[in-house]
C-alpha cells in the first residue's frame, strides 16, 4: 500500500467529515458528524459539568468479530 | 450528502492523480488491512486520523484522532467544560433530581446489547468533548491555516446557545455560584481597605510632626519663647523643672522634645557632636551613632522634604542624647528625609525601645532597617 494513497484518503475523508458529508465504506462502515448539544455530565465524584456543544465524528459498522468467524 | 464507495474512489482518483483500479485495489487492501488487524485484537491506527478496532462485543469501532475530531468540531473549538457545581456542595437534593432529568445519560459500559445503544453510550461518554477543548488552540489554529474553512457560520452561534441553556437547566447552581463570587469580593474589599487604612496610618504620624516642626521652627526662633504645643503637654512638668534648676543655661539639656528647644540655634549642632563613649553599647536608643551598628533598625519618628530640615532635627534629638540618623527614602516618586532615633540589632527591640520614646512619638512611629546612603 502506498503511503501517498494512505494521506490521499485521510485528506479526502477529512474534506468530507468537515462538509458534513456521511461516508459509507462498504466492507468497513459508515462515518457521519453528527452535532452534539452542550449537555452537562456527572462524574463520580459529583461533579457536574456542562460540556459545550460539538461536532462529533461517529463510526457504525456491520462487521463483527463473531460474525467473520 | 452521501459518499458511497464508488464516489469515495473517484474522489480519492482525483486527488492522487492514480489510475481508479488502482485506488480500488488499495482502498480494498486497506479495509482488508483494518479488519485483519482488528481481527489479531490489535488496534491498527491511521496517524493523525484514527483508530480502528474490535471492542468486547466483537464491533468494529473506530475512535478518530484528535486532530481530527478537532477539525470537525472546529466551529466549537477553546470551549471548554464548565463545572456547575463544586465539589462540596454534591449531594444537594434538588441538584440530584435535576441531574436526574436526563435519561439518556447513562455511565454503564460494560452491557452488551444492541448496536443502537452502544453507539448512544460512547456519544454519551465521548472523550471528544473533554479532549477537544482541552486541546490547545494551536492545533486548532494551525489546522485552519493548513486547509482555510469555506463553511462561513457565524461564530456567535455556538455563544448564544451557552448563554441560554445553562440557566434553564441549572439556574441553582448558578445562583451558588454568585453567591459564593459575591461573599469572596466582599472579603476581598474588606481586606483591601484594612490594608490601605494601615498603610495610611503608618505615614499620616510622621507626616503631622513634620508639619509641626516645619511651622514651628521660624515661628518660634524670633520670639523666643518655649510655646508648647498639643503633643507637649505632657512634658509640661518636666519642662518647668528643668528651667527652675538652669535658669542661666540656654539649654535644657534633658529636653526630650526638639520642638521645644527652639532657641538652640542649628549651627551649633556639629560642634556638640560626643564622642562615643568606651563603654556605650554597640545597640541601644540613646547615645551617640555608631557606625558598626548601622546594619540594625531604627525607629522613625519624623518625615522631611528637605535634607537641611531633617539634619537640623537630627542634630537636636542628638543632643537629647539620642542617636539620630538621617535616611534618604524614595516614596511614591519623591525623596523624603527620614529621621529616626536609636540602633537596634532587632525588630523586636527596636519595638520595645518605642515604649520609652515621649509622647507622641512612641506611638506615632515606624521602624525601619537602617540604610546609610
Amino acid at each position: 500500500m502506498e503511503s501517498e494513497f494512505i494521506i490521499a484518503f485521510k485528506e479526502v475523508l477529512r474534506e468530507q467529515f468537515v462538509d458534513k458529508h456521511k461516508v459509507d465504506i462498504e466492507g468497513l462502515g459508515t462515518f457521519e458528524v453528527k452535532h452534539r448539544e452542550q449537555h452537562q455530565k456527572k462524574y463520580d465524584d459529583g461533579k457536574i459539568v456542562m460540556l459545550p456543544p460539538a461536532d462529533v465524528l461517529e463510526f457504525k459498522s456491520n462487521i463483527r468479530i463473531s460474525n467473520e468467524h | 450528502m452521501n459518499i458511497d464507495k464508488p464516489k469515495l474512489v473517484e474522489l480519492l482518483v482525483e486527488k492522487t492523480g492514480m489510475q481508479p483500479e488502482n485506488v480500488e485495489s488499495q482502498l480494498d487492501q486497506l479495509i482488508e488491512r483494518i479488519i485483519s488487524a482488528a481481527k489479531r485484537g490489535k488496534a491498527l491506527e491511521i496517524k493523525d486520523f484514527g483508530l480502528f478496532y474490535f471492542n468486547e462485543s466483537g464491533e468494529l469501532k473506530f475512535d478518530p484522532a484528535e486532530e481530527l475530531s478537532t477539525e470537525i468540531s472546529f466551529k466549537y473549538a477553546g470551549m471548554k467544560p464548565v463545572e456547575l457545581k463544586p465539589k462540596r456542595d454534591s449531594g444537594l437534593p434538588p441538584i440530584d433530581a435535576d441531574e436526574e432529568k436526563e435519561p439518556e445519560f447513562s455511565p454503564v459500559i460494560d452491557t452488551p446489547s444492541e448496536e443502537l445503544q452502544k453507539v448512544e453510550d460512547t456519544s454519551e461518554d465521548d472523550p471528544f468533548g473533554i479532549d477537544d477543548s482541552e486541546d490547545d488552540d494551536f492545533d486548532f489554529l494551525s489546522d485552519m491555516e493548513e486547509e482555510p474553512q469555506p463553511e462561513t457560520e457565524p461564530e456567535v452561534k455556538p455563544i448564544k446557545e451557552i448563554k441560554t441553556k445553562p440557566i434553564k437547566k441549572a439556574p441553582q447552581k448558578r445562583k451558588n455560584n454568585n453567591g459564593l463570587i459575591a461573599i469572596l469580593a466582599i472579603l476581598l474589599l474588606i481586606v483591601l481597605i484594612g490594608g490601605t487604612i494601615w498603610f495610611m496610618d503608618s505615614f499620616t504620624g510622621s507626616e503631622e510632626t513634620e508639619v509641626a516642626t516645619s511651622s514651628d521652627l521660624p515661628v518660634l526662633v524670633p520670639e523666643e519663647l518655649p510655646v508648647i504645643t498639643e503633643e507637649d503637654e505632657e512634658n509640661i512638668e518636666q519642662l518647668q523643672e528643668v528651667e527652675e534648676q538652669q535658669t542661666t543655661e540656654t539649654e535644657p539639656a534633658q529636653e526630650p522634645e526638639p520642638e521645644i528647644e527652639v532657641q538652640q540655634p542649628v549651627e551649633e549642632t556639629p560642634a556638640t557632636t560626643p564622642q562615643p563613649a568606651a563603654d556605650q553599647p554597640l545597640y541601644g536608643l540613646m547615645g551617640v551613632v555608631m557606625e558598626e551598628a548601622n546594619d540594625g533598625y531604627s525607629i522613625v519618628i519624623h518625615s522631611f522634604n528637605t535634607e537641611d530640615t531633617a539634619r537640623s532635627t537630627a542634630a537636636l534629638l542628638s543632643q537629647d542624647g539620642y542617636r539620630a540618623l538621617v535616611n534618604a527614602r524614595t516614596v511614591g516618586g519623591s525623596s523624603t528625609w527620614r529621621v529616626s532615633v536609636g540602633q537596634f540589632e532587632t525588630l523586636e527591640q527596636a519595638r520595645q525601645a518605642t515604649e520609652q520614646l515621649p509622647s507622641p512619638y512612641n506611638t506615632q512611629n515606624f521602624i525601619h532597617r537602617i540604610q546609610i546612603n
